[in-house]
């Protein structure tokens, strides 16, 4: 099981941790259940560079279209591209199989202004999504 | 992450008598033409399967009933819809869009002649005189095709807005009938496709009419507005052995677009005809004069130039209302409908790679020529053009028992 303390989330519900300069992504519990039967992730290109808050990858349910934002800077290393076939994995296991991207980080210390589980869950509780 | 639909703040809107019951399914909520409405309990793709292969429960109590009734009323009414309304026999029912003077579709609606030789529970003040019409109205129209019908309606014909006091719950599915059996009186097998009967559910009067926006089997059940509760907790209890499941409105567009029935407001607008929507065939042209009948025989002569298709993609990706339809650079229309839907049978258009609980399908406007089956087109999807094929409607039809 993932240690959800060892995360950060964002105020957009994505969540990252962190393994020296790679970092990887995924949506919420929250989040997946909020959006429901995920039937498609279009996925950025590996190499792409993105900036912080950018969007780079759209997470579509049966419901709507969802765009997901880089929580940091960095470089795409990795798709997670188990998804295209199964992209039920982000509603089944969202802190794990059903990761998103995998990116180089520009600069780490950009991790510092996301929330740990605590702020996030008191975020989400707070209803101010 | 983010995205286009809004959580309703829920203390702006309207919300039904089974509000309650809906919180307590762990319903989560839409705003739909100013009513909090469940988009879905569980999820949409599972109520969907629940609808075509067991049975489905939905409150459809924004929905507007209002009665016309008087010595001519079906001569009056004629005048104002393109189907045949006078040869429309008591306890039967028929699906018919009313339009203006230009043609253009204003709304789209149920006409159910109610049989007054039955003991008519919820009739408005009106009772007993002549020929009786119950018109279901889709929620954001009722004051529009209210105040239509009041300016128009001559002869004595008189109209009652039971808005506040009827509602409609749909119950729907292979099984329903079974569930209903349970509870009523009623066989729905003895009651054709597209008619209604007075009836009692779990011992509340009501009509019941089989009529249904799933493309499956089902009735409709019109009860009292403090009555809908009790019948929906009896239904839902009764059914558990068949598998019923409470479905929201999030379903509900799912099934509707894969029976390729057109919703009014996405697919269908008041600058939209029949002919363009493929509702020819709601247009009786045997009958005399109707609202908008001229322009349309001058649309059938100079022809349509644009006509809603279904599409179903075979690249990846979701097709929404609002995305472009391209042939080549050309943009030869909109998307009116999209979404997807749960994978039943293998499908030729399907193609490789992608989710294989679902298929993507949508439906738009297109230029007549390309509204063809086996046309090749792309939907743009956030930048991209995705390779779609335009394909026959429905996407799905019921096999007959």
């Amino acid at each position: 099981m993932i240690d959800l303390s060892q995360l950060k989330f964002s105020k957009t519900h994505e969540w990252f941790s962190l393994d020296a300069d790679l970092g990887t992504i995924g949506i919420t519990q929250h989040a997946q259940e909020e959006i429901s039967d995920v039937v498609f992730v279009e996925l950025p290109k590996v190499g792409k560079n993105v900036a912080q808050g950018e969007e780079i990858a759209v997470v579509e349910s049966v419901k709507a279209a969802f765009s997901i934002y880089a929580p940091v800077s960095g470089t795409m290393t990795e798709v997670n591209e188990a998804l295209a076939k199964d992209p039920g994995l982000i509603n089944r296991s969202p802190y794990e199989q059903g990761w998103i991207v995998r990116m180089k980080l520009k600069s780490p210390a950009e991790a510092e202004s996301l929330m740990d589980q605590k702020q996030y869950d008191e975020w989400v509780s707070g209803g101010s999504h | 992450m983010s995205s286009d639909v809004a959580s309703p703040s829920e203390t702006s809107l309207k919300k039904t008598s089974l509000y309650p019951l809906h919180a307590e399914l762990g319903a989560r909520f839409c705003s739909f033409a100013g009513w909090a409405l469940p988009i879905y309990y569980t999820s949409i793709l599972k109520e969907h399967e629940a609808v075509r292969t067991q049975a489905g429960l939905f409150d459809l109590s924004h929905l507007g009933h209002l009665e016309l009734s008087g010595p001519d009323a079906a001569a009056q009414l004629q005048l104002l819809v393109t189907q045949d309304l006078v040869s429309l026999e008591p306890g039967q029912a028929i699906y018919t869009p009313m339009l203006n003077s230009r043609g253009w579709i204003m709304d789209e609606m149920i006409f159910y002649h109610l049989p007054l030789t039955q003991p008519s529970p919820q009739r408005g003040e009106g009772k007993g005189e002549g020929q009786c019409f119950r018109l279901v109205v889709n929620a954001a129209n009722g004051d529009k095709i209210l105040s239509w019908l009041k300016a128009r309606l001559r002869g004595g014909t008189s109209v009652q807005d039971l808005r506040e006091k009827v509602g409609t719950l749909a119950l729907q599915g292979p099984r329903a009938a079974e569930v209903l059996a349970k509870l009523s009186s009623l066989k729905l097998e003895r009651l054709p496709r597209y008619h209604v009967t007075a009836g009692t559910v779990a011992g509340k009067e009501g009509w019941i009419a089989r009529t249904g926006y799933t493309g499956e089997d089902g009735c409709e059940i019109f009860a009292a507005v403090e009555d809908l509760a009790p019948i929906w907790r009896a239904l839902l209890e009764a059914g558990e052995p068949m598998g019923i499941q409470p479905a929201g409105l999030g379903a509900r567009d799912t099934l509707r677009l894969e029976a390729g029935l057109p919703l009014g407001g996405a697919d269908l607008d008041e600058k939209t005809t029949p002919l363009e929507a493929n509702l020819d065939w709601t247009v009786e042209w045997r009958k005399g004069p109707f609202m908008g009948r001229e322009a349309l025989e001058r649309q059938k002569r100079e022809g349509i130039t644009r006509r809603l298709a279904g599409f179903e993609m075979k690249g990846q990706g979701i097709p929404r209302a609002g995305y472009g339809i391209f042939q080549g650079e050309n943009r030869i229309g909109q998307v009116t409908s999209g979404g997807a839907v749960p994978l039943t049978q293998p499908s030729p258009q399907r193609g490789e790679g992608k989710d294989e609980r679902v298929r993507a399908i949508g439906m738009g406007y297109v230029t007549p020529q390309a509204a063809k089956p086996g046309t090749r087109i792309t939907i743009e999807i956030h930048n991209r053009k995705v390779d779609a094929e335009i394909v026959k409607l429905p996407f799905y039809r019921r096999k007959k028992s």
